[in-house]
């Protein structure tokens, strides 16, 4: 028991004597798992760094923002163009009103007014009536040429399927004149590194850092091995 | 394959559990406990008040919607602003530079072991933050000093966090000593409840050292802050990236 007592005494780091008494060997055998378990882990991190090669070259990509979900309301500030219309399913943010200039979309079955502009016109002449064919005609003679709407071409980022980034606009609020900005350079950015010794400077960082921390990590994995022969 | 969150994610919960398993064995069941329970917390208080204090988020990862736009999802289960994994992820770097530091230095004082286990967890953390940054796991927003697009800050972080941790660890649940600087405060709130005892550390039982030990996390956080608040500052002053506002 003595014997015992002493033995454990040198692993009390380990467990606590007060209220365990494991097997020395239990405890040997915990360290190996956990360690070995550990480079393991250093060695799946290494393979998710090398997956990730493409993206570290992109100097844009570390400050790159999440794609967004169409919004479902017209976002703050934004004002529709002449000539246009909301698109079904859209609202209108509150506090924000229609310009005048927009005609309110009309609901299914509900007559067009008159002074709607010619974008309406062929609309009318789809009656099949000849009635309907003159009115249509008279209110385009009416109708006064309505300069073309500026083409609206809404920006709509689509996040890739292969997980690559698209390079981001300029960053917004960006402090000028005041401290640095928001890009790192020189050593402080990961792509410097990333593009250098031919594209493989990244993937060299992981490979050095992974061995030493492997080394590191077997070291007591040796020890306590040499530490179970000896026992034996 | 790629290196996406939920691939982090599930690896780090698999590797969790096979360490754990491996730790507590090596630590005992009631010592195993009480090391990921301190573990655990003391990481979840500092990440916490990483987010909310604008130094860190998680960001990409943080938003429902963006679910629909990314087949593989984010991260799965959160501890209050802190993905789950993020915090297991430390333990399992704490605990791994631990079990290292102690098998190959079983003659070493508590602060030498705790010290080597801390340039340990540094290093650890000069393999993760990079490839986190790369991926969005999370991203740094503090305006400081960066290699790599990591901040300085981080690594220094790490260091006296595992630092205090395991000097915690081995003062309190190892070693059962009691601390003179603490001594008065500890009479006044923990000896009183739920302790309820004036004994030396040595001569308490198991849950009331375990008590102890986390109640003695708490100082441990007031040092950690004080050790960091200059090293912000200095790095604060010579920073080559600004402050990103948080959420963008």
């Amino acid at each position: 028991m003595a014997n015992k007592r002493i033995e454990l005494e040198q692993c009390k780091y380990y467990v606590n004597l007060q209220q365990e008494y494991p097997d020395r060997k239990t405890v040997h055998f915990g360290i190996m798992m956990a360690l070995i378990t550990c480079i393991l882990f250093v060695f799946g991190f290494f393979v998710l760094g090398m997956l990730s090669g493409d993206l570290a070259t992109n100097p844009a990509n570390v400050l790159e923002k999440p794609p967004e979900q169409p919004a479902e309301t017209m976002p703050e500030g934004f004002e529709m163009p002449e000539g246009m219309e909301m698109p079904e399913g859209m609202e209108m943010p509150e506090g924000m009103e229609m310009p005048e200039s927009v005609p309110p979309t009309p609901s299914p079955g509900e007559s067009e007014s008159p002074d709607s502009g010619g974008l309406t016109g062929p609309a009318l002449c789809d009656t099949g009536t000849p009635g309907g064919t003159a009115l249509s005609e008279a209110l385009l003679a009416q109708a006064e040429p309505v300069p073309d709407p500026a083409p609206f071409e809404p920006e709509i980022t689509i996040p890739p399927r292969d997980g690559s980034v698209p390079t981001p606009p300029e960053a917004e609020g960006e402090e000028e004149d005041e401290g640095p900005g928001q890009q790192t350079t020189g050593v402080g950015n990961l792509a410097n590194l990333a593009n250098r010794l031919g594209g493989r400077g990244f993937q060299l960082y992981l490979l050095v850092v992974t061995i030493a921390l492997m080394v590191i990590m077997y070291l007591p994995v040796r020890r306590v091995r040499l530490e179970r022969k000896h026992r034996k | 394959m790629k290196a996406n969150v939920i691939v982090f994610e599930a690896s780090v919960f698999v590797f969790f559990i096979v360490f754990y398993l491996g730790a507590r064995r090596a630590m005992g069941k009631s010592r195993g406990r009480a090391f990921l329970l301190g573990a655990v917390l003391f990481s979840l208080a500092i990440e916490t008040a990483a987010v909310l204090g604008g130094v860190k988020n998680f960001y990409w990862y943080a938003l429902g919607d963006y679910y629909n736009h990314y087949p593989l999802g984010g991260y799965a289960i959160w501890l209050g602003v802190v993905p789950l994994a993020a915090v297991l992820l430390w333990y399992i770097v704490a605990a791994s530079s631990y079990l290292t530091a102690t098998t190959l230095m079983p003659n070493g004082k508590w602060y030498s072991r705790s010290a080597v286990a801390g340039v340990l967890a540094m290093g650890f953390y000069m393999l993760i933050e990079p490839i986190a940054v790369t991926n969005h796991w999370w991203t740094w927003n503090v305006k400081s000093f960066y290699v790599i697009d990591v901040p300085l800050l981080v690594l220094f972080a790490v260091f006296f966090s595992v630092f205090l941790l395991l000097a915690n660890y081995y003062l309190t649940i190892a070693g059962m000593r009691d601390i003179k600087a603490l001594g008065s405060l500890e009479k006044m709130t923990v000896r009183r409840w739920p302790i309820d005892s004036k004994e030396a550390a040595r001569n308490l039982k198991w849950s009331h050292l375990q008590s102890l030990f986390l109640f003695r996390l708490i100082p441990c956080l007031v040092a950690f802050a004080v050790a960091i608040a200059p090293l912000m500052f200095i790095l604060w002053l010579v920073a080559n990236r600004g402050q990103i506002p948080p959420g963008w």
